[in-house]
């Protein structure tokens, strides 16, 4: 049997340790009333004082509004551009006359320029060039000119494979491509599509809208999308759609061209570790010339010495780049390695000036 | 054959309208290159992004006025025709171009009119061309000054501004147009339609506006430069910009005020000018134009629209605020100086409260009459305070956001009501529900107090008016006033016992004071500023200047003493946390009842005969 007093006693301990831990509380919950009680009135009349005696700050909605197109622009994607979102049409940054749809697609995989080493428009040197070659970051990876990939000479393509710009991942060939050869397939056998046919054709277009072409494709998809089943001539309504198609290469595919590695995958970056990069961009300003060269050699493992020219892809016999096998179709093969970009770029190439032919006007000398 | 024929007709539109071409396409082929979205280059040097690179869509799909323009039209042929391009002269915006009409014949077309209006305007060619801006050079030496204010032009979506809804309505008004228009393509309908459509409001938005202003206006370097105050700023602090940061479409915009009705926006005038809308010989005609406040009384111009207190020091309206602001403190400094001080004995000292009035209470509420005697507020009270309650939410709700309108919450919960409208006759209609009812509140506490002042005492004489109305329970009586003092003495640690008090504490008498005194203060200053066409022919202009600090001061001064104190005492006071149930059960907690409403118990506990002498057994 237990003893009594044994009990009173552990029933007071208990009281006790109850009473103390209740005060404790107490105390706590005082504290830290007195300090919100003390901080929100020192706020309010702060505020109000503030706001007699210091000139008001223009809002951020107002001050924020980007008024230059400047290296934060070029860094930060547009939609974090502050006040953007606040108007229907935000007016380009001043300086820049046309509206701004869409910039480089965001490409957070990309080593190169993740790295903060180059920017998303890196090239700067040549006048002629530098913005034609900045054009095609927009679909593909610093490396499929700038890595040792494939054969020396150019006799035989270089492996290459799309890669997901929302996870790096190899990918498909772009929605866009697949369905622009479907198209084309359609007319040359000048066979309209059946019901099942068109449905995908429609879908691949729709997952095109979604991953970066214009917004107007999506009106066009629908509008093809309501027409086709009634459509007396249906080959006429897929002409007009290849036409609408075409408007929307731009290189906006949601995904981009990268070498690709012996196992599939898409070649992001040297093999250098992130460490030695951060390392080097830490001592870049107290390096010599000569240092800097070792150091960028040491960390360009797969540079190639000489970049691709432009014509190792785009002249008419170019083998560099096994275009079918990447999706493009026939008719967009002979745009990319046509006569008219290839004059245009042996012009550029020699300094020649090449005159547009839908201008019709030679150049003036 | 006719069904054929139907059918044929209706898939070549709508192949059309799937290519959408002719008026909007790309004749110089431009496009072919420049429909790529990294076409551009980044000058290190100049920090600058030269970006190439055109939205195809705006020409495909027509999307402003601008879409039927070829780019030599803007741009000097011979130069942008060689590939790669020479360098090219600035864009005359005031150079003549060629538009072709549906029915195929040209027009010219120039904007030479807006340059010569500029040049009579403030903002002449070389003043623009020489600004000074904290981000020099703001454009470049080969770009047109027109930019500083100008990008493409978008027509702005009419459906939107005409308030249609959803996208079927929107296809159907097209349908209509190809009754009479269906030989022109869709594009061409579409076209005149958003562009004659979008004429109906304007181009920009009315924050799109003082975005564009503040360019030089709210610059340090600009207004340094050329000695201008910081008006932007200033106009975004006064109701009509506010109300632009919220998204009122339909408020003053820098345009509205400083453009004479009928006039051309370019040709817009120094305010010493005399032909100009804002010079004080002026400014009342524009404030009384028939799109914002027909049938108001002159004196309305006098009102300050580009109000910065800070920058106005040694004026009435300066000297207002600051009467404001030590009224705030003087109210509200005591009762926070003195719940500190009761939470520091809390925290210092422990909480012991009035074990005597407790058991009281406790002896009092045994009785079978004691727990109702002992409810402090009737249920006619309870409803009220929730009333007010609810009222004084919504009224701040949707009246703080117009005050910090730069403020992220303050546009989303505007978004939350609806809009800017939908929270204005809220604020509006709340407004006047509350004054009502204080009104009425008061009317009833009157006619209750002159009765009983005409009616016999205990003694049988009448009562008289004074004694009547110090007999109300919420009147703070001299005798509250030495208690509070001695409460104050108890807890800054000087031996005087704690005082108790009656039904209602001090402290509940102040906030019912101040419930009263804001409602008429912010009720009158709020009708004011609501009626302002009728008030402005009762009162001068600095009135509504003098209303609106009045009523947004007196507002915050309301709100912190609710927010802070008020919410202290009803839900975080350790004598009721975690919540008073005295305005919703009527239940007052034993311990607020016990230390707080001491001689309220004592006084029932004499009605039912229980005694108030301690009783330690």
């Amino acid at each position: 049997m237990a003893d009594p007093r044994a009990l009173r006693s552990s029933s007071n301990r208990t009281r006790a340790v109850y009473r103390v831990l209740s005060g404790v509380i107490q105390r706590v919950y005082a504290f830290v009333l007195i300090a919100v009680i003390l901080w929100a009135s020192y706020s309010a009349i702060a505020y109000l004082v503030g706001s007699l005696l210091i000139p008001a700050e223009t809002p951020s909605q107002v001050r924020d509004v980007p008024r230059k197109l400047d290296k934060r622009a070029l860094f930060e994607r547009r939609e974090d551009w502050a006040g953007l979102a606040a108007v229907e049409r935000p007016r380009a940054p001043l300086a820049h006359y046309h509206q701004i749809d869409t910039w480089f697609q965001s490409d957070a995989f990309n080593d190169c320029t993740r790295s903060g080493c180059h920017s998303p428009a890196p090239h700067d040197r040549f006048k002629e060039t530098r913005a034609f070659l900045n054009m095609h970051a927009t679909a593909l990876h610093c490396g499929v000119c700038h890595f040792e990939a494939g054969p020396p000479d150019d006799t035989a393509a270089m492996p290459l494979t799309w890669y997901d710009l929302q996870t790096g991942a190899a990918d498909e060939p772009p929605a866009l491509l697949i369905a622009y050869a479907q198209i084309e397939a359609a007319l040359a056998q000048r066979e309209p599509l059946d019901r099942a046919a068109r449905d995908q054709l429609a879908d691949l277009l729709e997952t095109a809208a979604e991953r970066g072409a214009d917004p107007g494709l999506a009106r066009a998809v629908g509008h093809f999308r309501a027409a086709a089943s009634r459509a007396d001539d249906p080959l006429t309504l897929l002409r007009t759609l290849r036409a609408r198609v075409q408007r929307a290469f731009r290189g906006t595919y949601g995904t981009k061209l990268a070498v690709r590695s012996t196992d599939g995958r898409a070649l992001l970056g040297h093999p250098t570790s992130e460490e030695a990069v951060a390392a080097y961009l830490s001592r870049v300003d107290d390096l010599d010339a000569a240092e800097r060269e070792e150091r960028i050699a040491a960390i360009h493992t797969r540079r190639r010495e000489t970049p691709l020219a432009c014509a190792a892809c785009h002249a008419p016999d170019a083998r560099r780049i096994d275009w079918e096998a990447l999706g493009y179709s026939r008719s967009r093969i002979s745009e990319l390695q046509g006569p008219l970009l290839f004059q245009m770029i042996e012009h550029i190439r020699d300094g020649r000036p090449f005159v547009f032919p839908q201008l019709g006007q030679p150049a003036p000398q | 054959m006719e069904r054929s024929l139907r059918s044929a007709i209706v898939t070549c539109l709508l192949g059309l309208t799937l290519v959408l071409p002719t008026v909007a396409d790309d004749r110089d082929d431009c496009l072919y290159c420049h429909r790529f979205p990294g076409l551009s280059r980044y000058d290190a040097q100049a920090d600058r992004v030269h970006l190439y690179s055109i939205n195809p869509s705006y020409y495909h799909d027509a999307l402003g006025a601008h879409a039927r323009l070829s780019c030599t039209d803007c741009h000097v042929g011979h130069e942008v025709q060689v590939i790669p391009h020479k360098d090219v002269t600035p864009v005359d915006c005031a150079r003549t171009c060629h538009l072709t009409n549906l029915s195929g014949l040209e027009r010219r077309f120039s904007h030479e009119n807006v340059a010569t209006l500029l040049e009579q305007s403030v903002h002449t060619h070389e003043i623009l061309r020489d600004l000074e801006h904290s981000e020099n050079p703001l454009i470049g030496a080969d770009q047109s000054t027109c930019l500083l204010c100008h990008d493409e032009p978008v027509f702005r979506d009419p459906f939107e501004l005409l308030q249609f809804r959803g996208g079927a309505l929107a296809e159907r008004t097209f349908d209509r147009c190809d009754v009479c228009h269906s030989a022109q393509l869709p594009t061409d309908v579409q076209y005149y339609f958003r562009h004659v459509a979008a004429r109906l409001a304007p181009a920009r938005s009315t924050l799109e506006i003082a975005q564009n202003c503040a360019t030089c206006h709210s610059d340090a370097r600009s207004m340094h430069a050329s000695n201008l105050p910081n008006t932007v700023t200033s106009y975004l602090r006064s109701f009509h910009g506010k109300a632009a940061l919220l998204g009122d479409e339909d408020t003053a915009d820098c345009l509205s005020c400083h453009v004479r009705t009928g006039e051309n926006v370019h040709r817009m005038l120094a305010s010493d000018d005399p032909r100009s809308s804002v010079h004080p010989d002026n400014v009342a005609d524009s404030c009384r134009s028939t799109e914002c406040h027909p049938g108001a009384g002159i004196n309305l111009a006098t009102s300050a629209s580009h109000l910065d207190l800070s920058v106005t020091r040694g004026t009435l309206e300066f000297a207002l605020a600051v009467a404001f602001i030590l009224l705030t403190v003087v109210s509200f400094g005591p009762s926070m100086v003195i719940v500190v001080l009761e939470l520091w004995r809390v925290m210092t000292r422990g909480r012991h409260g009035d074990a005597d009035h407790e058991r009281l209470v406790d002896r009092v509420r045994a009785h079978p009459l004691g727990p109702r005697r002992l409810v402090r507020f009737t249920v006619s009270q309870r409803i009220e305070h929730w009333l007010l309650a609810g009222l004084f939410t919504l009224l701040v709700l949707t009246g703080f956001p117009l005050k910090f309108a730069d403020q992220l919450w303050a546009a989303w919960t505007v978004s939350a009501f609806g809009g800017i409208r939908v929270v204005r006759l809220l604020h509006h209609w709340a407004g006047i529900a509350l004054t009502v009812g204080v009104a009425w509140h008061l009317l009833r506490e009157t006619v209750a107090a002159v009765r009983r002042a005409w009616g016999p005492g205990p003694d049988g004489k009448p009562v008289g008016l004074v004694q009547s109305i110090f007999a109300l329970p919420m009147v703070i009586t001299p005798s509250d006033a030495r208690r509070a003092l001695q409460l104050v003495k108890h807890l800054l640690g000087m031996r005087v016992p704690r005082p108790t008090f009656g039904r209602f504490t001090i402290t509940e008498k102040f906030e019912y004071f101040g419930v009263i005194w804001g409602t008429v203060l912010l009720g009158l200053t709020g009708l004011m500023l609501w009626g302002e066409q009728f008030a402005s022919h009762l009162f001068g202009g600095r009135a509504f200047t003098l209303a609106t600090i009045i009523h947004t001061y007196e507002a915050f001064l309301a709100l912190i003493h609710v927010g802070i104190l008020h919410i202290y005492n009803a839900v975080f006071s350790p004598a009721v946390f975690p919540l008073s149930m005295a305005t919703i059960s009527g239940t007052t907690p034993k311990a607020k009842l016990a230390e707080e409403n001491g001689l309220f118990v004592e006084e029932v506990a004499t009605e039912l005969g229980i005694s108030s002498e301690p009783n330690h057994g």
